[in-house]
């Protein structure tokens, strides 16, 4: 009797909290919003495709029916981004009128994307356009059941969408199946060395794109002499050497291998035993030997952008495409990029940022709509890439498209921004100064001038390699921090010592699959 | 003890047995109210979850989710034993424990006599908040407090070794100084709470007992060699034999946070739950971390019913159950 009746009281405490749990998901309601009257049709001055549409060409929106909120994942760093109510006000004017939704912008910190993308999923929180590709493939979500398939969809209502990604479409298919929109549809990158202009102005340093690396050493000098660090690489277990020759690499850190030419090479190889990637960390170990580099890189939780705007560091080697200045302005001094290694268009760069829609999304047709509208109308992609006009940012007197957070609230880009998103086509984008009109032709101009990856479209699911995928990756976070920051005390010593570690690992168990897989593809 | 309450509860169950059933739910209904959270706590934290165990034997689809999901038998559990971190990892993990489980005990009882031969409450109080402050700080913050020790170039540490012997090691680069700095880090927090539960059982003890061998003419050293550490042993056991429990489970904060994530002294402060958290970070495969779960929390349960079991043969009153 007693059981029983513990059992029971147990049992009303466990329903009534489970019931309280529940509540929330069941009584949400799209917000109601149904002013219409403002148009928001603002040219954006960009000779995009899609241009200014209604959003409803086909007639398949309903406007009968209450307005769908869809959420939207704004991954960012640390801001506080008090400026979205008013973000989503503004957007939802243009997407009630064009495809009845309103839009609820969720933001994310980088960190905590996948993890918070797959819970969602399973958890059955609401969740509608995920950001695929920024921190982790665009092949493990589909590995984890995350997204949906989306060729039915962007064939029904996302004509927009196709039409400017269309060069890069291979690269947002896993096995013949569409998962994402590409949100670099101008996909060239290559390396290259974001510098403060106004200390190499100061330093007598001449800055000239194709740099090479002993170019760079003796820019390292001259800082020396002036008391300044030439750069940082942090505890990195990343492919460092990636930042300052490119190359194209499976897994997070090659852990399935790479290839180092991808523009003339489809041949796998474990890159970690590669003598270019042992002739680069011979520099590296020499520029920290030298006192280029700090000296308490690998116990530093600064970020090489905090080192960098606060100038503890003249520069970092970073990707490279004609809009990529516009992270690291700010108003503490002149900030300058320029290239240090051959563009190309690759998988792995025109998947980088993605538009996906969450496999659990109530309604993917208005999530699609969205995502159409984003790459059709130039003031819904502006809004979500720097907030209101006038609040978050202002235009650059005497420019069409060019503008500047300066002078607003948003000056830190605290109000409202976020270093990695990127929606809708990159012409399609305004620029920030001290980028200038000229940015768009440039674009074209970089576009033209790249090559293509031979692998372009490839993808490697290392699903049935996991096991050793923790061992190697384990290896590499052992091992791979020192060699970039060149506190090893041999290089060549550490560098057959990591390979062996790797090899043991399995590393080219992961390696034979995935070139088999790779021919295959390759095959047809 | 069990002789003396033997009539007291014969005469309660036969009080009990003239009840009638209503009387027995009103008399017992606000001990079982007062236990409700309790139960309430146990069910929803440690028996519902327990459905989640059978992740740990499934290909985990987030879509799906964990009734959906397929099974793929052992294959999760090889991403533990089919590496050559496992050796390293498990290594660390219990020898560790043991070291800590051991020193622990020495320490905290230690600790819990001489906290007990101070005169003076307010003196008692203060000494007790400053032993237990450690163990109410966050791993982040000590391995902040540590880095300021030990820094390779502000360390306060480091630069006294420089200013008295010309040069100090670098302490984040060389594993050799780990074994030691955490095992020092792991007591100097957690001393606190082991000395809290043994100067409980201490203060528990019946006066009496050192009165009567102070007449004797027994030295304090004599007295709790005599009285206080054999009265300790039911304690003693019941703490042995929960850590035993968790020797394949590690301090998470103090693995990862104090060493600061530093790949060079991975052969010593790898341990299961840092290699499983590093995996997951990486491949968000829950798969694997719930198969790790599942083989820490089965190998806990082996070591406390055998410990248990092997207590109960020497000593069946100090057994835990």
């Amino acid at each position: 009797m007693k059981k029983v009746i513990a059992l029971l009281l147990a049992l009303v405490m466990v329903l009534g909290l489970a019931a309280c749990g529940g509540g929330e998901s069941a009584n949400t309601q799209p917000p109601q919003n149904n002013d219409n009257s403002q148009n928001n049709d603002t040219p954006g001055g960009n000779d995009n495709p899609g241009g200014e549409s209604s959003g409803d060409e086909g007639g398949l929106i309903n406007f009968d029916e209450d307005p769908y909120e869809v959420t939207i994942q704004f991954v960012g760093l640390f801001e506080e981004n008090s400026d979205i109510p008013a973000v989503e006000a503004a957007l939802n004017e243009i997407t009630l009128k064009k495809i009845n939704c309103t839009v609820d912008i969720v933001p994310i910190f980088i960190g905590d994307l996948p993890t918070t993308t797959s819970l969602n999923v399973a958890t059955g929180e609401k969740q509608d356009i995920v950001v695929a590709g920024l921190t982790s493939t665009m092949i493990s979500l589909v590995s984890d059941d995350c997204l949906l398939p989306l060729d039915d969809l962007l064939a029904e209502r996302g004509q927009a969408a196709m039409e400017v990604t269309k060069n890069v479409s291979e690269a947002s298919k896993i096995n013949g199946v569409t998962y994402a929109v590409s949100g670099y549809p101008y996909a060239a990158l290559a390396a290259g060395f974001v510098y403060n202009k106004t200390m190499a102005d100061q330093y007598g340093i001449e800055m000239h794109d194709d740099m090479t690396m002993d170019e760079l050493t003796a820019v390292g000098e001259k800082l020396k002499e002036n008391g300044m660090y030439l750069t940082t690489h942090g505890n990195s277990a990343q492919v460092q050497y990636k930042f300052y020759h490119g190359g194209d690499y499976f897994g997070s850190s090659a852990e399935f291998g790479g290839i180092l030419d991808p523009a003339n090479s489809t041949t796998v190889e474990n890159v970690y035993g590669a003598q270019a990637m042992r002739d680069f960390w011979k520099v590296v170990k020499a520029w920290e030997d030298a006192g280029y580099l700090p000296v308490d890189q690998l116990t530093d939780t600064t970020t090489v952008q905090e080192h960098f705007m606060s100038q503890h560091i003249f520069g970092t080697a970073t990707s490279y495409d004609p809009g990529q200045l516009a992270s690291w302005v700010n108003d503490n001094f002149e900030a300058a990029v320029v290239r240090i290694s051959d563009p190309i268009i690759s998988t792995s760069s025109a998947a980088e940022f993605q538009l996906a829609i969450s496999a659990k999304c109530e309604r993917p047709d208005k999530a699609m709509d969205l995502i159409n509208l984003i790459y059709s109308d130039n003031d819904v992609v502006n809004l979500l890439m720097y907030g209101v006009e006038g609040q978050d940012y202002v235009a650059v007197e005497g420019t069409e498209n060019v503008i500047t957070r300066s002078g607003t609230e948003n000056a830190d880009g605290n109000k409202y921004s976020s270093p990695f998103s990127r929606f809708g086509s990159q012409k399609q984008r305004k620029i920030i100064a001290p980028m200038t009109d000229s940015y768009y032709d440039e674009l074209e101009t970089f576009e033209a001038s790249a090559k293509k990856s031979l692998t372009f479209g490839y993808s490697f699911s290392g699903d049935a390699y996991s096991a050793q995928a923790g061992a190697i990756a384990s290896v590499l976070a052992e091992r791979l921090p020192a060699l970039n920051a060149g506190t090893v005390d041999d290089v060549d010593k550490a560098v057959d010592d990591l390979v062996a570690a790797l090899e043991k690992a399995g590393i080219n168990d992961c390696i034979t699959a995935n070139q088999e897989a790779l021919d295959a593809y390759l095959a047809g | 003890m069990k002789t003396q309450s033997k009539p007291a509860a014969a005469s309660a169950s036969a009080q009990q047995a003239r009840k009638t059933p209503l009387q027995m739910i009103v008399h017992w209904l606000p001990f079982y109210l007062m236990a409700l959270p309790g139960v309430a706590y146990l069910l929803i934290n440690n028996y519902i979850p327990m459905a989640g165990l059978q992740i740990a034997f499934k290909n985990f689809s987030y879509s799906k989710g964990m009734w959906e999901s397929p099974w793929n038998n052992f294959a999760n559990f090889k991403f533990l034993f089919a590496t050559s971190d496992a050796f390293i990892m498990v290594r660390n993990t219990i020898l560790y424990n043991v070291v800590w489980i051991a020193l622990g005990m020495v320490l905290g009882v230690t600790a819990a006599v001489l906290i007990n031969e101070v005169i003076g409450k307010l003196k008692k109080k203060f000494y007790m908040t400053v032993i237990l402050l450690p163990y109410l700080m966050s791993a982040v913050i000590i391995s902040y407090l540590v880095y300021a020790y030990l820094s390779p170039t502000s360390g306060l540490f480091t630069k006294a070794l420089e200013g008295l012997i010309g040069e100090a090691p670098d302490f984040y680069q060389e594993p050799k100084w780990w074994p030691f700095i955490l095992t020092f880090v792991n007591q100097w927090k957690g001393i606190g709470f082991g000395m809290i539960l043994y100067l409980s059982s201490i203060l528990g003890i019946d006066p009496s007992l050192y009165e009567a061998a102070t007449l004797d003419g027994a030295t304090r050293w004599q007295q709790h060699k005599n009285i206080t550490i054999p009265l300790l042993k039911p304690t003693l056991i019941m703490m042995f034999i929960l850590n035993l429990g968790n020797i394949f489970r590690s301090d998470f904060g103090l693995f990862y946070q104090l060493p600061m994530n530093q790949g060079a002294l991975f052969p010593v402060t790898q341990t299961i739950d840092t290699y499983v958290y590093r995996a997951l970070m990486r491949y968000n495969d829950v798969g694997m971390s719930a198969a790790a779960s599942f083989i820490q929390s089965v190998v806990g349960f082996i070591l406390i019913v055998t410990a248990n079991k092997v207590v109960s043969k020497v000593d069946e009153s100090s057994a835990l159950f």
